[in-house]
């Protein structure tokens, strides 16, 4: 904990951090970890993404921690029970994760919290089943969020240092095989719903939607935001480690043993910058939506221009193609 | 003061399109890649380094 402590200290002010994991609950000083941060870092948001399987623990840190800073609490919600539970390898995933939901659900504004699910479409059966996961979260006020799952993610690969970043512009691999009309058929839906929500939140699940649309059915990349891993969006591993980004865990230092001044500084951060740079562009929203609102794209998305230089249109590839899964 | 932010944030857009160095304002931490779930579509659970 000191030594979080000492890097959180050098860090500037900054506007959203982001704990997750792993499962971020399996750490038993997570509240130490969200006070340290809400102290030193002094955020607009908290924001924590869970599978939500311990809701005891879970509950208990959001009636202990600091109310001062609102948290955005993400739960993982893959479909209804069955699909749940098999995508995420527990029978009891749905039991948890739903009594998490439905205990905190009355509390929000008490707690200073806003409550999402996420729910990652593993392949075709998943997608099925987002209208009755809809049903399910209605009554219960909470925002459906939906990401479509990519094959391969450096982050969590079992290798170190590996770069699994596309390799051309409008590249996108499912983790599962899906038929073009379902995939139609789920953004035409989630697109519906998202309607009613507020207008930035709107913006942005809009700007993520056409990306995938695009990628997943057309193998274009558009919009294709600039990418600001490395500069305004930091990574940190539970190590020390700073990787470059989600899909290229190449390190460019450890703010365990080096300062954050050495790293932000070093050659290895340069290279890897220079990397980024010529990087043809990934979809997983989690550096997709920092990438748009660092650098404006999600503004530009108003009106119909793309981030980066005219994108290439790729042939589309029907049907929508899914690799063996990688796990 | 989040407008202040949002002005600042709005002021760094065009350096950040010519990506040139700024400090960060958006921190994404892992604090472990320990998990209790075993997804089908991820490989954290795998990994043996605790956080
Ligand atoms: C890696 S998890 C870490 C936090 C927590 N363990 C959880 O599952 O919510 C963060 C989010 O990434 C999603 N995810 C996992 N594997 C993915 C993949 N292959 N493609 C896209 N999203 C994925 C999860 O469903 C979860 O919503
Ligand atoms: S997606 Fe699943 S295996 Fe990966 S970190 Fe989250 S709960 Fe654990
Ligand atoms: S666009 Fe950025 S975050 Fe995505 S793979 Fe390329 S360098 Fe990494």
């Amino acid at each position: 904990m000191p030594e979080i402590e000492r890097i959180f200290r050098q860090l500037p002010r900054l506007d959203m951090v982001r704990l997750s994991g792993g499962e971020p609950f399996a750490r038993t000083d997570l509240l130490d970890i969200a006070h340290l941060a809400q102290t030193h870092l002094r955020p607009l948001r908290l924001h924590i993404t869970t599978n939500g399987f311990l809701t005891d623990r879970i509950v208990k840190f959001c009636e202990a921690r600091r109310r001062d800073v609102p948290l955005q609490l993400l739960l993982s919600v893959d479909g209804l029970e069955a699909k749940h539970n098999e995508v995420r390898g527990r029978t009891n995933a749905w039991a948890t994760a739903t009594a998490t939901l439905k205990a905190l659900a009355p509390r929000r504004q008490e707690l200073n919290l806003t409550l999402g699910v996420n729910q990652t479409i593993v392949d075709a059966a998943g997608a099925e089943q987002y209208r009755g996961l809809n049903d399910f979260l209605k009554p219960l006020g909470i925002r459906h969020h939906v990401v479509m799952a990519y094959d391969a993610s450096a982050t969590y690969s079992l290798q170190r240092e590996v770069d699994l970043a596309p390799k051309a512009i409008g590249d996108f691999t499912t983790f599962g095989s899906f038929q073009r009309e379902a995939v139609t058929k789920l953004w035409d839906e989630v697109e519906r719903d998202v309607a009613e929500w507020p207008w930035l939140e709107r913006l942005a699940k809009r700007y993520y939607i056409r990306g995938i649309r695009n990628r997943v059915l057309r193998g274009e990349g558009e919009p294709n935001p600039r990418c600001v891993a490395l500069n305004a969006h930091l990574r940190l591993l539970p190590n020390g480690d700073v990787p470059t980004c989600q899909f290229n865990t190449k390190v460019v230092g450890n703010l365990r043993r080096q300062s954050f001044a050495e790293v932000w500084a070093s050659q290895a951060a340069a290279t890897q910058r220079a990397w980024v740079r010529q990087c043809p562009g990934c979809w997983a929203e989690c550096e997709v939506l920092p990438n748009a609102i660092y650098t404006g794209d999600l503004w530009r998305a108003l009106a119909p221009s793309p981030g980066r230089p005219k994108v290439p249109a790729r042939r589309a590839s029907p049907p929508v193609p899914g690799p063996a899964p990688s796990a | 003061m989040k407008h202040l932010r949002f002005a600042s944030l709005l002021s760094q857009t065009p350096a950040r399109r010519r990506y040139e160095v700024g400090l960060p304002r958006y921190l994404t931490y892992l604090v472990t890649f320990t998990c209790n779930a075993r997804c089908i579509m991820c490989d954290s659970w795998k990994k043996t380094v605790a956080g």
